[in-house]
């Protein structure tokens, strides 16, 4: 069953008064991928516009799309909600409670009101603050398993700007639109015109 | 009286090597039996390589509470074990790692 056909079926009525713990967990799981209609399960919709502002600055549109057409916020609700840990939660929300303290201190305003350049520049002393935090990171050599989980670890802008970029180059706007790739690649095209490469952009 | 059969070669593992030594041994003219552990694999259903990124819950950060549960040591083949593969790995649960104390 697609997520339409429960949404369609949940409008009607059908499934009242309560639907099958089956179907549940089928809705669930249909509202748990980001697209049209996701609801948000840890931001508030204050909270969700602040990610949103902070998302799209990092990534903003260009002749591609940004982080708000890719829907980034979603998947870093996605994530809060269900891969997160309580403490990793807790940090990223009081981190983001902290970019309107900042932004309060600085401008009187939360940081959705700023201006374009008051935003930016709060984000760019985030980012310079963050990287006099950011220690030279020791050199791994050769077949070294990785520290797992490591993601919502760390300084909050780190954390915010790691989240940012791994939602949007996996989602399909920035998989095929910003990065060009093709799930599967190497289509045949016989009588391609030459034109500049990769390299050369 | 059990039936019973008898090979020139037992293959335990159709991995890569189990695989091409099938193929080279029956290619040669021995009787060869392979032995695969684990579910059947159906190719339409269980190979998923080609899902994109997007279509994954986590995209591909994998399910991290349900693998800490069932999979914490398999889950360390980290570029194997993860949101597309990870049922290709047996459950640590099921199949606990014993390690000598002494050690």
């Amino acid at each position: 069953m697609q997520r339409r056909d429960v949404l369609k079926m949940l409008a009607s009525g059908a499934m009242l008064p309560v639907f099958s713990s089956p179907l549940a967990a089928m809705f669930r799981e249909a509202q748990a991928k980001t697209g049209p209609g996701y609801k948000l399960r840890t931001l508030n919709p204050h909270q969700n516009a602040t990610v949103v502002v902070l998302t799209d600055l990092l990534i903003p549109e260009t002749d591609t799309p940004g982080a708000k057409a890719a829907r980034v916020n979603e998947f870093i609700d996605v994530v809060l909600t269900e891969w997160a840990t309580p403490e990793e939660r807790a940090n990223f929300l009081q981190g983001l409670a902290g970019v309107d303290k900042q932004s309060q201190e600085l401008f009187g305003k939360n940081f959705v009101d700023a201006t374009p350049v008051q935003q930016t520049t709060l984000l760019r002393a985030m980012d310079d603050y963050a990287a006099s935090e950011r220690g030279e990171k020791a050199q791994k050599h050769g077949n070294t398993v990785p520290e797992f989980d490591t993601q919502l670890k760390g300084n909050f802008y780190d954390i915010l700007r790691g989240i940012t970029m791994h939602g949007y180059y996996t989602s399909e706007i920035g998989f095929t639109q910003e990065l060009k790739l093709k799930i599967i690649p190497g289509a045949q095209h016989g009588c391609e015109e030459i034109g500049p490469g990769l390299g050369d952009a | 009286m059990a039936a019973t059969n008898s090979y020139d070669a037992v293959i335990v593992g159709s991995g890569i090597t189990g695989g091409w030594a099938a193929k080279e041994l029956t290619e040669k003219g021995l009787s060869v039996l392979v032995l695969e552990a684990g579910r059947t694999i159906l190719p339409e259903r269980d190979y998923v390589e080609h899902i994109p990124a997007w279509e994954l819950k986590f995209r591909g950060w994998d399910n991290r509470a349900e693998r800490m549960a069932t999979q914490p040591i398999q889950r360390e083949c980290y570029y194997a074990c993860d949101e597309y593969s990870n049922k290709f790995f047996v459950s640590d649960k099921e199949n606990p790692y014993s390690t000598d104390p002494n050690k």
